[in-house]
Order: C-alpha cells, then sequence, then structure tokens
C-alpha cells in the first residue's frame, strides 16, 4: 500500500492530499514517519477577536444603500472602501488583507453564525467556545476535545498552545490534555540559562538514555530529551530575531504571531495555537459607542499583524502548511446607535488565511433586507467552518469534537 | 534490618535494586495485602523507606528516613496515619485564615495557604487524602467562582479526608461548592436538579451499570428543596418531595441523607473507591485485576473506613513490591512539594501556585469531574521544560519564590562527603540509573574554563533527573 493508498482507506478521502504538507492526522503518525521525505504537519491558528466584530464595517456592501441609510455617520463611502468586486469591500484600515485577497492566501466566509444566538457575551461565546450552544453544561471547549483525541496518540507533546496575556478562552478547556500558555517562546525555552547551559543539558540528556528495561522509566528518559531538544530549537529560532524584527509591527498581536511562527519553526509538534484581539483593551470589539476610531484600530493590527506573520512563514514555505481563522462571539446590528456605535448583532463575516485556500469567497453577503432584530441573519453555521478546519485540516472526525455531523465548507482546502 | 548508622554511610555504590518481587506472596490477592514483614529476601531498605513517604506524604526529610530505617515499615506506616505530633494545634493556626475578601472570585491566597500547610503539616498523610478527594470529586471553581466557598469544601474534604466514606459524602454533598458546581443551586419538587445526582451515581459513587433513569429521578426527587443561600445549604420544606421512592430495588420516603447512605454503602462504591486508591498509592502503569482488589472491596464494604483501608495499602506486600515502586509519575504539587519538604524549605506559596498551574495542576481547577489525568499526562516537552526551570527557581532562591533553605542545616545531618550524595541519598535513596549517576558525579568535577557548579544547582540538576519525576 503506498502512501496515497493508505490516506485513502483510512480517511476515506483523498482531500488531504492535495497539500504539500503532511499527514495532517495524527491518527497516521506511523505513516508519517514511515515516509522518507520528512513532511511537515498541518496547523491551525485560531483569533479570537473579543466583544462582536461589526462584520457590516469589516466587509462592506457598500453598493447597498439601506447600509448606507442605516448607518450615517458610521458608513465607509465607496470611495474609501477597499474593493474586492462583487460590490464587497474591506474596511479602509485592512489593506494588509486586501494584498493576501489578492494573493489568494484570504478567504472570507460570510454570513456565519448560528440560530439563537443570544447576543449576551458570555453566553455567546461559549457557545463558540464549547461549539455546543444548545448545551449550556459543557465542561470541555471545542479545541480542548480535539487536543484530548490528539494527547492519546501522542503524550509527549501539548497538541495546543494559547499565545497571549489573558487567561486562555474556555474553546481550549480539556479533559486530558495539558495546554500550555506562553507569551514568547521564551516562556517555554531554554530549559537551562548561562554559560553552564550546556554542561547541564548534555549531562541531563546523557542521564537520560534508556538503561533497564523499565517502560515506565524510559518514557519519562524520553520526553526528557525531547525536551532538552525542542529547548534547543526555539531557542536557535527565538534567537534569530534580527531578520525578522523589521517584519513583525509593534502591536501586541503582531509580537504573539510572531511568537507563533517562532514555535511553528521549531517544530514542536503544535498542531493548534490560539490567540486573542480586543480583550486586553478598554471594549475591544464591543463598540457601542464612538465605534469608528476603535474599530479601524483594531481593524489595522488584526490585517497588519496577520498579513505580516503570513509573509513571514511564506518566506519558508510554511504558509501552506498553516490555516488561520478568525472569529468573534457575534456581528452587530446594522442600524447605528445614538452614540455612534452598533449593538449586539449575529452574523458575521470570518476570514481564513493561509497557502491553502482554494477559495476566496464562501457564500453571499447576509441581506439587509431581511433582518432579525435588526441584524443580518446567519445562513452558515459556525460549526461547518469548525467542521472544515478539524475534518479537512487536521484530520479529525469533527463530529467527535463537535457531537454532531456538519458538513465542512466545500471546496475551500483543495478538496476534489 | 538495616541499622540507622549503616544508613549513614555515604552511598557510593549503585545499590542493587532494591526490591523483589515474591512471587509467593504477590501471586495470592490475599499475599498482596498482607501486611509487608522484611525478611533476608525481601529487606527493609533506604528506597523503600523513600517510597513509604512519597506516596504516603510529601517526601521524607531525613529524620523521618532515619526514624523509618530503624522502626520498621510497620511502625512508619503508624507513625503517618497516627502522628505523634501536635496536629490539633497546628489546625488551629491554619484554619484561623479566611480570605480577606469573602466573595472574591480569586482562590489565590487559599491556595496559597494550603500549599503552606502541604509544606509544614505534622500530618502529610492527611493532606495527600485531601489531595486525593479534591481529584476524586473534582469540584472547580471555575463553575463556583468562590474562595470561600471552595475553601470550606477543602476543610471538609480535610476534616474527613480519613474519616468514614458515608460521612464524608454526606459532608461533600452539602457543600455548597459542590452544588454551584453541578448546578443544584436551587432544586424545586417541581423540577429537581438533575446534574448533581446524576454525577453523584456515575462518579462519585456506583458508577455507571449500576442504576436506572428512575433510580436518577427518584434519587433527584429526594434531593429536591435543597438551595444554596448565602454560602449556606438550606432546605425548603415546602419544596422538598416526600413522597414514596423507588431506589435501587429499596422504597421508602426517602429524603437526600437515606440515598446518601445508601450510595455510600454500596459494594460498586466501595470498589470504585479502593480502584482510585490503587491508582493513587500503588500504580498507574497498570490496570489491576477485579481478583487482586476484592478482598480491599469487601474488607472496605465492612464499615467504609478510609484511614483502615489506606493503612492496609500503605501496609502491604503489594505497596513495598515492584508492582508499586516507581509506578506513579508525580503530579506538579508531588513535584515541587518533593523538592522543598525533604529540605526544609520554606518558599512564598502564592508564586507557587501559580508555577504548579503552568506544569498542568491548577488547583482548585481541575479539567472534569473525576479530577486530573494524572500519570503520563503530566510530562510533555512544555510541563517537562517547566518541571527543570521550576526546580532551578526554587533552590537558586530570589523571586519570586525567596525560598529559605539552609544548605548548611541540610549538610549537617549526613556524614555524606558532599552535598550532591546527600540530596541523591534524601531525594532518591540513591536509587538511579548508571547514566544518571556518572552525570551527576561529571557535574561535581566539572571545573576548567566552566565553574563549577554551585549545590543549588546540583541540586536542581537532581530534581530535573527521570527517577525524581517518578513517585
Amino acid at each position: 500500500m503506498n502512501r496515497r493508498e493508505f490516506f485513502k482507506k483510512t480517511l476515506g478521502a483523498s482531500t488531504l492530499l492535495a497539500f504539500g504538507c503532511a499527514a495532517p492526522n495524527f491518527l497516521l503518525r506511523s505513516a508519517a514517519a514511515a515516509s522518507p521525505s520528512r513532511r511537515r504537519e498541518t496547523i491551525l491558528v485560531v483569533i479570537q477577536l473579543s466583544g462582536g466584530n461589526d462584520g457590516l464595517n469589516t466587509v462592506i456592501p457598500y453598493e447597498n444603500d439601506i447600509y448606507h441609510r442605516r448607518r450615517p455617520t458610521l458608513r465607509i463611502t465607496p470611495d474609501k472602501v477597499l474593493k474586492l468586486g462583487n460590490g464587497l469591500g474591506l474596511h479602509p484600515d485592512m489593506q494588509g488583507f486586501q494584498r493576501l485577497y489578492d494573493e489568494g492566501h484570504l478567504a472570507i466566509v460570510q454570513g456565519v453564525g448560528y440560530p439563537h444566538n443570544n447576543r449576551n457575551h458570555d453566553g455567546a461565546m461559549r457557545d463558540w467556545h464549547t461549539a455546543k450552544p444548545k448545551d449550556p453544561t459543557a465542561t470541555t471547549g471545542w479545541i480542548g476535545q480535539a487536543l484530548d483525541f490528539y494527547t492519546e496518540k501522542n503524550f509527549s507533546t501539548p497538541g495546543g498552545v494559547f499565545v497571549g496575556h489573558i487567561e486562555p478562552p474556555f474553546a481550549l478547556q480539556s479533559k486530558k490534555a495539558i495546554v500550555p500558555k506562553v507569551q514568547t517562546a521564551g516562556d517555554w525555552a531554554p530549559v537551562y540559562h548561562g554559560k553552564t547551559a550546556d554542561t547541564f543539558a548534555g549531562l541531563l540528556e546523557a542521564s537520560s538514555q534508556n538503561e533497564s528495561q523499565d517502560e515506565f522509566l524510559d518514557e519519562i528518559r524520553q520526553v526528557t530529551i525531547q525536551t532538552l531538544r525542542a529547548s534547543k530549537r526555539i531557542e536557535s529560532i527565538a534567537g534569530l530575531s534580527a531578520p525578522d524584527a523589521a517584519v513583525y509591527p509593534q502591536y501586541r498581536l503582531a509580537q504573539t504571531l510572531r511568537t507563533i511562527a517562532q514555535l511553528i519553526r521549531a517544530e514542536l509538534g503544535v498542531r493548534i495555537f490560539f490567540a486573542e484581539l480586543g480583550g486586553g483593551g478598554i471594549g475591544g470589539f464591543d463598540t457601542h459607542a464612538g465605534q469608528a476610531a476603535n474599530h479601524g484600530a483594531l481593524l489595522r493590527e488584526l490585517s497588519e499583524s496577520v498579513t505580516s506573520f503570513a509573509h513571514d512563514l511564506e518566506k519558508d514555505k510554511l504558509l501552506e502548511c498553516v490555516l488561520l481563522m478568525t472569529f468573534s462571539e457575534f456581528g452587530r446590528t446594522l442600524t447605528e446607535n445614538g452614540r455612534h456605535g452598533t449593538n449586539h448583532g449575529s452574523a458575521a463575516p470570518l476570514f481564513l488565511v493561509g497557502g491553502a485556500l482554494k477559495k476566496r469567497l464562501m457564500g453571499v453577503h447576509p441581506r439587509l433586507d431581511d433582518l432579525e432584530e435588526d441584524a443580518p441573519k446567519p445562513h452558515t453555521d459556525f460549526r461547518r467552518v469548525y467542521a472544515t478546519a478539524l475534518e479537512n485540516w487536521l484530520g479529525i472526525e469533527s463530529r467527535l469534537v463537535l457531537g454532531e455531523s456538519f458538513a465542512p465548507l466545500e471546496g475551500l482546502l483543495g478538496s476534489v | 534490618m538495616q541499622s540507622a548508622s549503616s544508613l549513614l554511610r555515604p552511598l557510593a555504590a549503585p545499590s542493587k535494586r532494591p526490591l523483589t518481587m515474591n512471587k509467593n506472596s504477590m501471586s495470592e490477592p490475599d499475599g498482596a495485602w498482607a501486611p509487608f514483614k522484611p525478611d533476608s529476601q525481601r529487606p527493609w531498605t533506604l528506597p523503600l523507606a523513600g517510597h513509604l513517604y512519597r506516596r504516603a506524604g510529601f517526601g521524607a526529610r531525613w529524620d523521618e528516613l532515619e526514624n523509618a530505617m530503624t522502626s520498621g515499615p510497620q511502625a512508619a506506616v503508624d507513625g503517618l496515619l497516627n502522628p505523634a505530633a501536635d496536629v490539633a494545634s497546628f489546625d488551629r493556626l491554619f484554619d484561623s485564615y479566611s480570605p480577606a475578601d469573602s466573595e472574591s472570585k480569586d482562590t489565590g491566597q487559599v491556595l496559597a495557604w494550603w500549599l503552606r500547610r502541604m509544606l509544614e503539616t505534622p500530618h502529610p498523610l492527611r493532606e495527600r487524602m485531601t489531595l486525593f478527594w479534591h481529584d476524586y470529586f473534582g469540584i472547580s471553581n471555575i463553575e463556583v467562582e468562590n474562595a470561600r466557598d471552595m475553601q470550606h469544601y477543602i476543610r471538609t474534604l480535610r476534616r474527613h479526608a480519613l474519616g468514614k466514606f458515608p460521612e464524608l459524602l454526606s459532608a461533600v454533598a452539602s457543600e455548597p461548592a459542590m452544588l454551584i458546581c453541578l448546578h443544584a443551586k436551587a432544586s424545586r419538587k417541581s423540577k429537581p436538579a438533575l446534574q448533581f445526582p446524576e454525577t453523584l451515581l456515575k462518579q462519585y459513587t456506583i458508577g455507571a451499570g449500576h442504576f436506572t433513569e428512575t433510580d436518577l429521578r427518584e434519587a433527584a426527587r429526594a434531593f429536591a428543596g435543597r438551595y444554596v443561600l448565602q454560602h449556606e445549604v438550606k432546605i425548603i420544606a415546602e419544596e422538598q418531595d416526600t413522597g414514596i421512592k423507588q431506589f435501587l430495588g429499596r422504597q421508602g420516603p426517602f429524603g437526600s441523607a437515606e440515598v446518601l447512605d445508601i450510595l455510600a454503602r454500596h459494594p460498586a462504591t466501595a470498589e470504585k473507591i479502593v480502584t482510585r486508591l490503587y491508582r493513587w498509592f500503588i500504580s498507574e502503569a497498570d490496570t489491576p485485576k477485579p481478583e487482586l482488589l476484592r478482598p480491599l472491596v469487601e474488607d472496605f464494604a465492612r464499615d467504609f473506613d478510609i484511614a483502615r483501608l489506606v493503612g492496609i495499602i500503605l501496609r502491604s506486600n503489594c505497596f513495598f513490591s515492584q508492582v508499586a515502586y516507581r509506578r506513579r509519575i508525580k503530579s506538579p504539587v508531588e513535584f515541587a512539594l518533593g523538592i522543598l519538604r525533604p529540605l526544609n524549605a520554606t518558599v512564598a506559596t502564592l508564586p507557587l501556585g501559580n508555577a504548579l498551574a503552568e506544569l498542568g495542576q491548577e488547583l482548585f481547577q481541575p479539567p472534569i469531574a473525576t479530577g486530573w489525568p494524572c500519570g503520563r499526562h503530566w510530562l510533555n516537552t512544555f510541563t517537562m521544560a517547566k518541571r527543570i526551570q521550576l526546580a532551578q527557581r526554587l533552590l537558586n532562591g530570589g523571586a519570586p519564590f525567596n525560598t529559605a533553605l539552609d544548605w548548611n542545616k541540610v549538610m549537617r545531618q549526613t556524614r555524606s562527603a558532599d552535598g550532591a550524595s546527600h540530596l541523591l541519598d534524601l531525594w532518591l535513596q540513591n536509587d538511579i540509573s548508571t547514566a544518571s549517576r556518572q552525570a551527576v558525579s561529571r557535574l561535581k568535577t566539572t571545573g576548567g574554563k566552566v565553574s563549577r557548579p554551585n549545590l543549588a544547582d546540583t541540586a536542581a540538576f537532581i530534581a530535573s533527573l527521570p527517577e525524581f519525576q517518578c513517585s
């Protein structure tokens, strides 16, 4: 059985073969290990936009009169939007995203949400985190559950890492997997500092050579050696700060993504990274008042940070192994309120960034003449996006994580 | 029995494997749980004494090892179950603490006190068992969001940690923290809370397969009328369901007390607890056969006396055999306390609590209703890096832990030629691989361009050895 046949047999689909990167499936580790050419595994990066991002001023239906009428002060005029065609334009602060879109590395999934979003921050965010809106007692997050599958196959590698300054969101809550939280690569490595670092590391590695017929102890020795080597790799990569310092802007999210890029390069076996934007500042994306400046600044931070990240990875041909997705707990109302802001809504667009995207636009812009409590209605369940990431990218049967079957978005990730 | 003076010899040569399985005594379950009586075939050794204090405490201090070697295993277990020290006055001191802000969600201070208690307690086995029950019941502050309720809950666990299980269960089932965590803050007659009885039956007592949907509904009825009001569980009489219930083959106007008692004394409950204790005290490396556990289960089901059960386990041939020796991985708490307590070191325990969370064990926040996954899950390339770093930071002093540690005093305890040898004896009873031993001795002789590592660095190195990660 060759590699292709093996995948076909195991996955029942050939969706993953289009990628240049490895078996996106930890269930197939043995196959990947057996493969002579060392290939990289697929990696998912999730960015949470905290507060409820105003989708209507992010991906803008600038040709729609209703939009302009209902947003007398907040509307972005056609001359300002960054036009994508089809009557859609990006917020003027998202030049980076426009560039990624033109390069084919950015996709927009429109009208994403779920029925009966209660438009309450905590409740809605919890739903996005658990992926089980009907079960308020769910005790794990969707990523945490995916990581639990991962850890059963590979104890020694943390399958997921939270990179950021806030408390790790509930999406990462797992039953078994320990999910590290780091702010910089330096939070992970090196294990030894200073002049004697190499001596200690060398001696600890020497102490960890398998000696007895003791499998229990040998596993601990093995993870000790892996730890020292991982630490070494992180150290050597994070130490190369000079070349890429210029590439990343000073935004916090950019620095977070720089850390993620370093950890990706260090080949630690981490499959899912989680980052956040908006939770640290005042209000974040929850733009009830004076929206224009705040929202623009956040979108600029998102766009420039992610664009630097994508271009950084592209240099080393790593972008094709990475899929980045954004999400927010809800969109916002169409009508601006009396304080130059918008209120909690429902549907919103998600962004996907990566080197393996086969489409740039998924779904139509939600209708503005058919609203639900003043907000666009979702037509694409957010769990279909999760299913796409799990099934078509990470190679995890999404039903096991989501509790029910959701159809992955067709054609987005090169399924043939 | 090895004498104390022979123990004090510097242990230069690698000891032979410290124990061998006596096939005859271990093949029969009764033999496995019979008290370990050292003989020439299976002598009482320093590694076995260290093993006892790692499992029943947080690692032995040097005087504890010395005393244990003189007194033998049975007396050492006696001392762990019933310490001679003044536990009552220690408790009074530590129980007087209450969080400054009783409505605070932040359990940091409460945890800092608990860690200090573990570090200094004259009754380490009781803290280990408090930790066991914290793991067993898995109540999390993520749901409770109140430091005072969590503190009260842990105190209840401690009070009954080595008591009778029915009393423990009854007390815990009336903890505000448990009812809040399991969404049973208000259980009305017309709509009794379901998650609490379900978790009680499934996870804490008899387990799936031993009850029907009807049993569950009837149990829920029996718990109706219980409300959490102002940090207390109150009974609202008019919301109680006083009707007849059919529960696990019995019938009566059962209330919460009767249902809890039936569950606590059920044979399946005894089996569940014994199985969990086997993992806690004996081994994470194997799944014990039911025949092996049967004598313990039957014995425990007689009176549900936790201390007696724990005593049998700790005294047993099985406990002092290859089946148990280094067949667990230290949890982060065991790892950090296992460094500090044997050295009589004190540290700032507030940052220690945060460090343990980084290592994967955030006390007061077990991930699920059955606690932490434990075992092999503790160690990955991140948490292992964090262990190695934590050992260095704890032992070198300075912020944030500000460790107070008197190396001179540590060294005065021993006749060992050097600090490294003594630490190997103290922490690992000198039972390490040839490769580890060579590495430690090369560390001692490292010189030249690289300055010779100080004792703290050497100590941190020893605490990073694969052998040290084992309990």
